[in-house]
Protein backbone atom coordinates (compact mmCIF):
# COMPACT_ATOMS: atom_id res chain seq x y z
CA UNK A 1 0.00 0.00 0.00
CA UNK A 2 1.15 3.60 -0.48
CA UNK A 3 -0.62 6.60 0.75
CA UNK A 4 -0.22 10.70 -0.38
CA UNK A 5 -1.93 13.29 0.78
CA UNK A 6 -4.52 14.98 -0.88
CA UNK A 7 -4.45 19.00 -0.85
CA UNK A 8 -6.36 21.36 1.85
CA UNK A 9 -7.75 24.41 1.90
CA UNK A 10 -6.05 25.11 4.97
CA UNK A 11 -5.16 23.78 7.93
CA UNK A 12 -3.82 24.75 11.82
CA UNK A 13 -1.14 22.43 13.73
CA UNK A 14 -1.16 22.79 17.63
CA UNK A 15 1.25 20.36 19.85
CA UNK A 16 1.32 18.02 16.78
CA UNK A 17 -2.35 17.18 16.18
CA UNK A 18 -4.36 19.60 13.96
CA UNK A 19 -7.49 20.96 12.48
CA UNK A 20 -7.87 20.56 8.35
CA UNK A 21 -10.48 22.58 5.86
CA UNK A 22 -11.24 20.02 3.56
CA UNK A 23 -13.82 21.62 0.66
CA UNK A 24 -16.16 22.49 3.25
CA UNK A 25 -15.73 20.26 6.04
CA UNK A 26 -13.86 20.86 8.87
CA UNK A 27 -11.52 17.48 10.38
CA UNK A 28 -9.95 17.56 13.45
CA UNK A 29 -7.12 14.81 13.65
CA UNK A 30 -5.17 13.21 15.93
CA UNK A 31 -1.09 13.29 16.29
CA UNK A 32 -1.32 10.16 14.27
CA UNK A 33 -3.52 11.37 11.42
CA UNK A 34 -1.50 14.31 11.52
CA UNK A 35 1.78 13.08 11.19
CA UNK A 36 0.87 10.59 8.50
CA UNK A 37 -0.63 13.74 6.29
CA UNK A 38 2.67 15.75 7.28
CA UNK A 39 4.73 12.60 6.09
CA UNK A 40 2.87 12.02 2.83
CA UNK A 41 3.34 15.27 0.68
CA UNK A 42 4.48 12.59 -2.06
CA UNK A 43 3.73 8.79 -2.40
CA UNK A 44 4.64 7.08 0.38
CA UNK A 45 4.85 3.53 1.23
CA UNK A 46 3.11 1.90 3.85
CA UNK A 47 6.33 0.19 5.21
CA UNK A 48 8.10 3.28 5.16
CA UNK A 49 5.09 5.25 6.47
CA UNK A 50 5.36 2.72 10.09
CA UNK A 51 9.23 3.22 10.38
CA UNK A 52 8.28 6.63 10.38
CA UNK A 53 5.61 6.21 13.38
CA UNK A 54 6.99 4.13 15.48
CA UNK A 55 10.07 6.18 15.86
CA UNK A 56 7.53 9.04 16.67
CA UNK A 57 5.35 7.25 18.48
CA UNK A 58 6.77 4.09 19.76
CA UNK A 59 6.13 0.52 18.85
CA UNK A 60 2.17 -0.93 19.85
CA UNK A 61 1.74 -3.35 22.54
CA UNK A 62 2.38 -6.66 22.23
CA UNK A 63 0.05 -8.76 19.71
CA UNK A 64 -0.72 -5.35 17.54
CA UNK A 65 0.76 -5.06 14.09
CA UNK A 66 2.37 -1.23 13.77
CA UNK A 67 2.25 -2.03 9.90
CA UNK A 68 -1.73 -2.69 10.27
CA UNK A 69 -2.41 -0.15 12.28
CA UNK A 70 -0.51 2.29 10.19
CA UNK A 71 -2.57 0.74 7.33
CA UNK A 72 -6.38 1.41 9.67
CA UNK A 73 -4.77 4.82 9.90
CA UNK A 74 -4.43 5.48 6.36
CA UNK A 75 -7.77 4.16 5.35
CA UNK A 76 -9.39 6.45 8.11
CA UNK A 77 -7.82 9.07 6.64
CA UNK A 78 -8.38 7.91 3.02
CA UNK A 79 -12.60 7.70 4.12
CA UNK A 80 -12.52 11.21 4.98
CA UNK A 81 -11.04 12.22 2.23
CA UNK A 82 -7.40 13.10 3.26
CA UNK A 83 -5.58 10.76 1.66
CA UNK A 84 -5.15 8.69 -2.01
CA UNK A 85 -4.21 5.24 -1.39
CA UNK A 86 -2.09 3.35 -4.28
CA UNK B 1 -28.11 46.71 1.78
CA UNK B 2 -31.14 48.11 -0.09
CA UNK B 3 -34.44 46.90 0.40
CA UNK B 4 -36.68 48.50 -2.51
CA UNK B 5 -40.52 47.77 -2.33
CA UNK B 6 -43.14 48.25 -5.01
CA UNK B 7 -46.65 47.13 -5.11
CA UNK B 8 -49.89 49.18 -4.46
CA UNK B 9 -49.50 48.93 -0.86
CA UNK B 10 -45.43 49.22 -0.49
CA UNK B 11 -46.63 52.57 1.70
CA UNK B 12 -47.34 50.38 4.20
CA UNK B 13 -44.60 48.10 3.60
CA UNK B 14 -41.92 50.63 3.85
CA UNK B 15 -43.53 52.24 7.11
CA UNK B 16 -43.03 48.53 8.83
CA UNK B 17 -39.60 47.86 7.16
CA UNK B 18 -38.50 51.87 8.71
CA UNK B 19 -40.32 50.89 12.06
CA UNK B 20 -39.07 47.42 13.02
CA UNK B 21 -35.20 47.87 10.92
CA UNK B 22 -34.50 51.60 12.32
CA UNK B 23 -31.25 49.84 14.09
CA UNK B 24 -30.20 49.09 10.79
CA UNK B 25 -30.90 51.94 8.35
CA UNK B 26 -28.42 53.32 6.70
CA UNK B 27 -28.20 56.38 4.08
CA UNK B 28 -26.35 54.49 1.22
CA UNK B 29 -28.30 53.61 -1.10
CA UNK B 30 -26.43 53.81 -4.14
CA UNK B 31 -23.57 52.11 -2.82
CA UNK B 32 -25.27 49.33 -1.80
CA UNK B 33 -23.72 45.66 -2.13
CA UNK B 34 -26.72 43.60 -2.14
CA UNK B 35 -30.62 44.06 -2.72
CA UNK B 36 -33.82 42.82 -1.78
CA UNK B 37 -36.36 43.15 -4.28
CA UNK B 38 -39.96 43.03 -2.18
CA UNK B 39 -43.53 43.32 -3.72
CA UNK B 40 -46.86 44.19 -1.50
CA UNK B 41 -50.18 44.38 -3.06
CA UNK B 42 -53.41 43.07 -2.63
CA UNK B 43 -53.00 40.16 -5.15
CA UNK B 44 -49.13 39.03 -4.31
CA UNK B 45 -49.24 35.32 -2.88
CA UNK B 46 -46.89 34.87 0.18
CA UNK B 47 -43.67 33.57 -0.90
CA UNK B 48 -39.60 34.22 -1.21
CA UNK B 49 -36.99 33.28 -3.83
CA UNK B 50 -33.92 33.71 -1.34
CA UNK B 51 -31.35 33.09 -3.90
CA UNK B 52 -32.65 35.99 -6.65
CA UNK B 53 -33.40 38.18 -3.24
CA UNK B 54 -37.06 38.24 -3.91
CA UNK B 55 -40.22 38.79 -1.58
CA UNK B 56 -44.05 39.07 -2.24
CA UNK B 57 -47.01 38.69 -0.41
CA UNK B 58 -50.20 40.30 0.37
CA UNK B 59 -50.51 40.03 4.48
CA UNK B 60 -47.70 41.99 5.79
CA UNK B 61 -46.53 40.37 8.97
CA UNK B 62 -45.96 37.34 6.69
CA UNK B 63 -44.36 39.23 4.42
CA UNK B 64 -41.97 41.22 7.37
CA UNK B 65 -40.82 37.70 8.26
CA UNK B 66 -39.84 37.01 4.35
CA UNK B 67 -37.92 40.02 4.17
CA UNK B 68 -35.98 39.22 6.89
CA UNK B 69 -34.98 35.88 5.46
CA UNK B 70 -34.18 37.54 2.51
CA UNK B 71 -32.25 40.35 4.26
CA UNK B 72 -30.38 38.00 6.18
CA UNK B 73 -29.52 35.63 3.62
CA UNK B 74 -28.56 39.05 1.33
CA UNK B 75 -26.08 40.49 4.03
CA UNK B 76 -24.26 37.40 4.25
CA UNK B 77 -23.78 36.53 1.14
CA UNK B 78 -22.21 40.07 0.61
CA UNK B 79 -20.29 39.90 3.22
CA UNK B 80 -18.49 36.67 1.75
CA UNK B 81 -14.84 36.25 2.41
CA UNK B 82 -14.96 39.34 3.98
CA UNK B 83 -15.69 38.64 7.47
CA UNK B 84 -16.23 35.42 9.97
CA UNK B 85 -19.71 34.82 10.64
CA UNK B 86 -20.89 32.54 13.61
CA UNK B 87 -24.43 31.56 13.99
CA UNK B 88 -24.69 33.63 16.93
CA UNK B 89 -26.44 36.05 19.49
CA UNK B 90 -24.28 38.81 20.31
CA UNK B 91 -25.12 40.99 23.42
CA UNK B 92 -22.93 44.18 24.38
CA UNK B 93 -21.58 45.79 27.36
CA UNK B 94 -22.71 49.31 26.75
CA UNK B 95 -20.32 50.72 28.99
CA UNK B 96 -17.06 49.11 27.28
CA UNK B 97 -18.37 47.90 23.72
CA UNK B 98 -17.34 44.76 24.30
CA UNK B 99 -19.49 41.80 22.61
CA UNK B 100 -20.26 37.99 24.06
CA UNK B 101 -21.05 35.66 20.71
CA UNK B 102 -23.15 32.92 22.05
CA UNK B 103 -22.83 30.46 18.91
CA UNK B 104 -25.64 28.06 18.55
CA UNK B 105 -27.76 26.08 15.20
CA UNK B 106 -31.15 27.40 14.67
CA UNK B 107 -33.47 26.38 17.39
CA UNK B 108 -30.92 26.51 20.03
CA UNK B 109 -32.98 29.89 21.26
CA UNK B 110 -30.70 32.44 20.53
CA UNK B 111 -33.52 35.02 19.84
CA UNK B 112 -35.01 33.80 23.32
CA UNK B 113 -31.55 34.38 24.96
CA UNK B 114 -31.16 38.08 24.02
CA UNK B 115 -34.73 38.75 24.72
CA UNK B 116 -33.57 37.54 28.29
CA UNK B 117 -30.24 38.46 28.73
CA UNK B 118 -30.06 41.66 26.36
CA UNK B 119 -32.48 43.96 28.30
CA UNK B 120 -30.53 46.98 28.94
CA UNK B 121 -27.44 46.07 27.18
CA UNK B 122 -26.57 46.37 23.57
CA UNK B 123 -28.13 43.96 20.85
CA UNK B 124 -25.82 42.90 18.20
CA UNK B 125 -27.80 40.38 16.60
CA UNK B 126 -29.51 37.37 17.27
CA UNK B 127 -28.76 35.36 13.95
CA UNK B 128 -25.08 36.49 13.00
CA UNK B 129 -22.13 37.71 14.69
CA UNK B 130 -19.61 39.13 11.27
CA UNK B 131 -16.13 39.85 13.33
CA UNK B 132 -13.58 41.40 10.90
CA UNK B 133 -9.75 40.95 11.09
CA UNK B 134 -9.22 42.99 13.78
CA UNK B 135 -11.90 41.40 15.85
CA UNK B 136 -14.10 44.44 15.60
CA UNK B 137 -17.81 42.97 15.28
CA UNK B 138 -19.93 44.77 12.63
CA UNK B 139 -23.39 44.50 14.18
CA UNK B 140 -26.58 43.43 12.88
CA UNK B 141 -29.50 44.45 14.76
CA UNK B 142 -32.51 42.89 12.70
CA UNK B 143 -35.87 42.47 14.08
CA UNK B 144 -36.37 40.35 16.77
CA UNK B 145 -38.35 37.58 15.61
CA UNK B 146 -41.39 36.50 17.75
CA UNK B 147 -43.55 33.60 17.82
CA UNK B 148 -46.94 34.29 17.19
CA UNK B 149 -47.71 30.53 18.76
CA UNK B 150 -45.54 28.77 20.43
CA UNK B 151 -45.19 25.89 17.74
CA UNK B 152 -46.52 27.97 14.97
CA UNK B 153 -43.96 28.70 11.89
CA UNK B 154 -44.74 32.25 11.79
CA UNK B 155 -43.12 34.69 13.82
CA UNK B 156 -43.50 38.98 14.27
CA UNK B 157 -40.77 41.17 13.30
CA UNK B 158 -40.41 43.37 16.18
CA UNK B 159 -38.46 46.46 16.99
CA UNK B 160 -35.75 44.96 18.95
CA UNK B 161 -35.94 48.50 21.12
CA UNK B 162 -39.60 47.40 22.13
CA UNK B 163 -38.35 44.49 24.36
CA UNK B 164 -35.89 46.54 26.05
CA UNK B 165 -32.81 46.04 24.43
CA UNK B 166 -30.47 49.28 23.72
CA UNK B 167 -29.15 50.12 20.65
CA UNK B 168 -25.42 48.53 20.14
CA UNK B 169 -22.30 51.16 20.64
CA UNK B 170 -20.30 52.39 17.84
CA UNK B 171 -16.79 50.31 19.04
CA UNK B 172 -18.02 46.55 19.06
CA UNK B 173 -15.03 44.34 20.22
CA UNK B 174 -15.24 40.27 20.23
CA UNK B 175 -14.81 39.23 24.27
CA UNK B 176 -15.42 36.45 24.49
CA UNK B 177 -17.37 33.36 22.51
CA UNK B 178 -19.43 30.49 24.22
CA UNK B 179 -21.23 27.39 22.49
CA UNK B 180 -24.36 27.10 23.70
CA UNK B 181 -25.51 23.86 24.84
CA UNK B 182 -29.07 23.60 25.88
CA UNK B 183 -30.33 20.55 26.90
CA UNK B 184 -34.43 20.32 27.90
CA UNK B 185 -33.33 17.92 30.06
CA UNK B 186 -30.33 19.53 32.13
CA UNK B 187 -30.27 20.39 36.08
CA UNK B 188 -28.35 22.18 37.94
CA UNK B 189 -26.49 25.47 37.58
CA UNK B 190 -25.36 25.72 33.89
CA UNK B 191 -21.84 24.26 33.87
CA UNK B 192 -18.85 25.93 31.83
CA UNK B 193 -15.51 24.62 30.55
CA UNK B 194 -13.01 25.76 28.23
CA UNK B 195 -12.52 23.86 24.99
CA UNK B 196 -9.00 23.70 23.63
CA UNK B 197 -8.38 25.80 20.26
CA UNK B 198 -8.64 22.73 17.53
CA UNK B 199 -11.80 21.61 19.26
CA UNK B 200 -13.56 24.83 19.27
CA UNK B 201 -12.48 25.33 15.41
CA UNK B 202 -13.88 22.27 14.34
CA UNK B 203 -17.03 22.83 16.57
CA UNK B 204 -17.46 26.33 15.77
CA UNK B 205 -16.95 26.16 11.73
CA UNK B 206 -20.34 24.40 11.15
CA UNK B 207 -21.77 27.10 12.58
CA UNK B 208 -20.18 29.64 10.53
CA UNK B 209 -21.23 31.01 6.88
CA UNK B 210 -19.27 31.47 3.74
CA UNK B 211 -16.03 30.61 6.14
CA UNK B 212 -14.55 28.64 3.27
CA UNK B 213 -14.79 31.46 1.04
CA UNK B 214 -12.23 33.45 3.78
CA UNK B 215 -8.47 33.38 3.16
CA UNK B 216 -6.92 30.92 5.54
CA UNK B 217 -9.94 29.58 7.16
CA UNK B 218 -8.60 27.52 9.78
CA UNK B 219 -5.58 29.90 10.60
CA UNK B 220 -8.43 32.65 10.84
CA UNK B 221 -11.17 30.69 13.19
CA UNK B 222 -7.33 30.05 15.44
CA UNK B 223 -6.19 33.29 15.22
CA UNK B 224 -10.54 34.46 16.49
CA UNK B 225 -10.27 32.12 19.37
CA UNK B 226 -7.22 33.03 20.64
CA UNK B 227 -8.01 36.52 20.48
CA UNK B 228 -10.48 36.07 23.53
CA UNK B 229 -8.57 33.94 25.74
CA UNK B 230 -9.89 30.82 24.19
CA UNK B 231 -13.49 29.40 23.50
CA UNK B 232 -15.79 28.39 26.01
CA UNK B 233 -18.93 25.51 25.86
CA UNK B 234 -22.02 26.40 28.51
CA UNK B 235 -24.63 23.58 29.49
CA UNK B 236 -27.84 25.01 30.60
CA UNK B 237 -31.59 24.20 30.53
CA UNK B 238 -32.94 27.82 30.64
CA UNK B 239 -31.79 30.94 29.17
CA UNK B 240 -32.26 33.29 32.75
CA UNK B 241 -29.47 30.67 34.07
CA UNK B 242 -27.06 32.38 32.22
CA UNK B 243 -27.42 35.74 33.56
CA UNK B 244 -24.78 35.29 36.34
CA UNK B 245 -22.51 34.53 33.77
CA UNK B 246 -23.29 37.34 31.51
CA UNK B 247 -21.08 39.66 33.14
CA UNK B 248 -18.37 37.82 33.58
CA UNK B 249 -17.98 37.34 29.94
CA UNK B 250 -18.44 40.93 28.87
CA UNK B 251 -15.71 42.13 31.56
CA UNK B 252 -12.98 39.34 30.89
CA UNK B 253 -13.90 37.32 28.12
CA UNK B 254 -12.54 34.03 28.24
Amino acid sequence: MRARRVPVHDEVVRDGESVVLLGRQVIRLSAIGTTLLELTGDWRDVDELTVDLTDRFGHPPTGHSATEMTEAALQALQQQGLVELG
Amino acid sequence: MAVQVDGNRADAAIAEIERVWHLCAGTDHDGADARVFVTHDDSSETGADLDAGVVTGSVLPDLMQLITQAVTRAAIDAQKGRVVMLHAAGIQSPETGAVVALVGPGGTGKTTLVRTLGVGRGYVSDETVAVTADDTVLPYPKPLSVRREPAGPWKDETDPLELGVLAPAPQATLAAIVLLDRQDGYAGPPAVEQIPTLDAIAALTPETSHLPEMEKPMQRMAALCDGVGGVMRVTYREAEHLAPLLDGWLETGA
